[in-house]
């Protein structure tokens, strides 16, 4: 069946779109997470809405599933394809169809990176700026968005989805919607209000829903001032008082902590499970940013008074370094500095595997899972890099636990499996969801989901893909 | 020690450099010391005729350098060590001076402490100390 689909789009949208390339097909059959390599029986790779439109009629017209796709560098499954299914290589739109300096709102299609619209942004807007992820300047934003990823303004403004004033979306029969204020004629997209807000139902659904064609993200303003310096933390419970209790301060524009796995790889290093008890086992960095020098200076002041006290109370908060001094003495580390970031020393391994479980969960349990998840790191053997965060305030916080290995061996598939299942059960014991959640994690715990809350998520896939040909195998409730 | 690459031919040409620093059982050794072994091999260079050992001591993690020919061993300092030098100081601190705050200035500022033999000490601040040192 692909390959009527393909012969259609061919026929209907020109040969151009149907992707025959050997390499760009090769790319599009990868994924850095530990599932089993995929199989790949066709790809397109449309330009427009329109043309995005026409695919997923004739996909409906051919029960053909489509898996949707953009930059691929998720590491939780999310875009591998399927046997059957076809991939819907979005990259093609690639617009950034406007960006309003003074309501600060992008229109953006899905293809935009985190790199194009930086440049935009620093070309067009140079006072505003867009919550970037720990992800390679060719991440998709509007899949991050999607995916309610984070980002280095969580701490103030939530995931990425939080920034999401409307959609345009290709539904299952290949018609069009839109979500937010833009759902009335003559209205620009301003906010997800006040009318009925249905840009929930296309958020953390991963296609299955919809195929999002164009999202208007909220923009922040930059601060004029930054200041971003690391945080030595000697151990885990100092680290997680620090992401608790700095937030309170209501100065820091980021805040996050990475352990000493991280920091070995970021130099060069390929840890082996031991600490030395002389390092610290967390880095924390912490973002002042302000429009205004003074207020910069005073709250350096606070952070440095507070730090005093925290050390005080017996903790071990080392001295902060500015992350000038790291980017000066190693240009390899100035990636710290700025952002869309480089997470090469994640992925240039000779392994090539990518993989975490990556959760929120509530602030105050931080500590607790934190525990939970090394004493299954431990057991495995397995070095516990670790990334974490306070989000909204601290209201929530984001736990993530990282995983490099070797794709082309089973066996360390199925480690890294057991491991990443493992660890998702402490987590849940301590309140913390995967987010991006990856299908086995959703099959896990299907039946601890609320009973009303799976009937509706299933009844809405119904009314929005009545034909089940939008990304299929994603979040498997029923 | 193990022998180190040359940097240059009999007839003063350059050849291919090879790294001129080796990291002792790299999977168990800390950050600082990692560190300090990416920043020699920016300014290997400026090792020139440092020999003997140094004890490097960045908050509480120490890091022994071995320098002969023109190359460095960065490891663990052991029992019996002797080193010709000596310098401590904090994260922080250590980070401040090798990115241009300078050796001289941390010292008088008693952020860092460095003890030893002047010459070799005098020769770990070209390496160390800063771009413009």
């Amino acid at each position: 069946m692909p390959e009527r689909l393909l012969a259609r789009v061919r026929e209907r949208l020109g040969a151009e779109v149907v992707v025959s390339d050997r390499a760009a097909l090769a790319v599009l059959a990868t994924d850095l997470a530990e599932g089993k390599p995929a199989i790949l029986e066709g790809a397109v790779r449309p330009a427009s809405a329109e043309a995005v439109a026409e695919i997923v009629k004739i996909a409906a017209e051919l029960r053909v599933p489509l898996i949707p796709r953009v930059a691929g560098t998720s590491v939780a499954g999310l875009a591998a394809p399927e046997p059957g299914a076809v991939v819907l290589d979005l990259g093609g739109l690639d617009r950034i169809l406007s960006i309003d300096p003074v309501d600060a709102i992008a229109v953006l299609e899905p293809g935009v990176t985190f790199g194009a619209i930086e440049k935009a942004i620093r070309e067009q807007a140079p006072h505003l700026t867009v919550s970037y992820p720990l992800s390679p300047p060719e991440a998709s934003v509007v899949a991050n968005a999607l995916l309610d990823g984070l980002g280095n303004l969580s701490l103030r403004h939530g995931t990425l989805a939080e920034a999401i004033a409307g959609l345009e979306i290709v539904r299952g029969d290949g018609t069009l919607l839109r979500t937010g204020s833009w759902a009335l004629a003559g209205a620009p997209p301003f906010a997800r209000a006040p009318l009925p807000d249905l840009t929930g139902l296309f958020v953390s659904a991963q296609g299955t829903t919809g195929i999002v064609t164009k999202l208007a993200l909220e923009l922040h303003r930059e601060p004029r001032f930054r200041q971003r310096s690391f945080i030595p933390a000697g151990d885990r419970r100092t680290a997680v008082a620090l992401l608790s209790e700095l937030p309170a301060l209501e100065i820091l524009s980021d805040l996050g902590a990475v352990s000493w796995p991280l920091c070995r790889m970021a130099l060069g290093g390929d840890p082996e499970p031991d600490r030395d008890a002389a390092e610290p086992e967390f880095l924390v960095h912490a973002d002042l940013g302000a429009m205004d020098e003074e207020i910069l200076k005073a709250s350096a002041r606070v952070l440095d008074r507070t730090l005093a006290g925290l050390r005080r109370r017996g903790l071990s908060v080392g001295e902060p370094i500015p992350v000038q001094s790291f980017a000066k003495l190693l240009p390899s580390l100035a990636r710290l500095a700025s952002f869309p970031t480089r997470i090469d020393f994640l992925l240039d391994h000779a392994g090539g595997g990518l993989s975490w479980v990556g959760t929120y969960g509530p602030g105050r349990r931080l500590g607790a899972a934190l525990e939970k998840g090394h004493a299954v790191m431990a057991e495995a053997g397995a070095v516990p890099a670790v990334v974490m965060r306070p989000m909204k305030g601290g209201r929530f916080a984001v736990l993530r636990y990282v995983h490099r290995f070797d794709r082309g061996s089973d066996t360390d598939r199925r480690r890294v499996r057991g491991i990443n299942e493992a660890l998702a059960d402490v987590l849940l014991a301590e309140g913390f969801v995967m987010y991006k959640s990856p299908d086995w994690a959703v099959r896990r715990f299907r039946d601890r989901f609320d009973p009303g809350f799976r009937r509706l998520v299933l009844e809405t896939r119904e009314v929005l893909d009545p034909l089940r040909i939008l990304n299929p195998s994603r979040w498997p409730l029923a | 020690m193990p022998g180190f690459q040359p940097t240059h031919a009999a007839d003063g040409s350059q050849v291919r450099e090879e790294s001129r620093v080796r990291v002792v059982d790299p999977g168990r050794m800390h950050m600082a010391g990692l560190m300090i072994a990416a920043l020699i091999e920016r300014r290997g260079g400026r090792i020139g005729r440092l020999s003997g050992d140094v004890l490097i001591e960045v908050g509480e993690m120490a890091t022994l350098l071995r320098f002969a020919k023109g190359g460095v061993e960065v490891t663990r300092p052991g029992t019996g060590m002797r080193p010709l030098a000596r310098v401590r100081g904090s994260l922080a601190a250590m980070a401040g001076a090798m990115a241009g705050e300078g050796f001289v200035g941390a010292a008088l500022r008693r952020r860092i402490r460095a003890r030893g033999r002047p010459l070799v000490l005098l020769r770990l601040l070209r390496l160390f100390g800063g771009d413009h040192a």
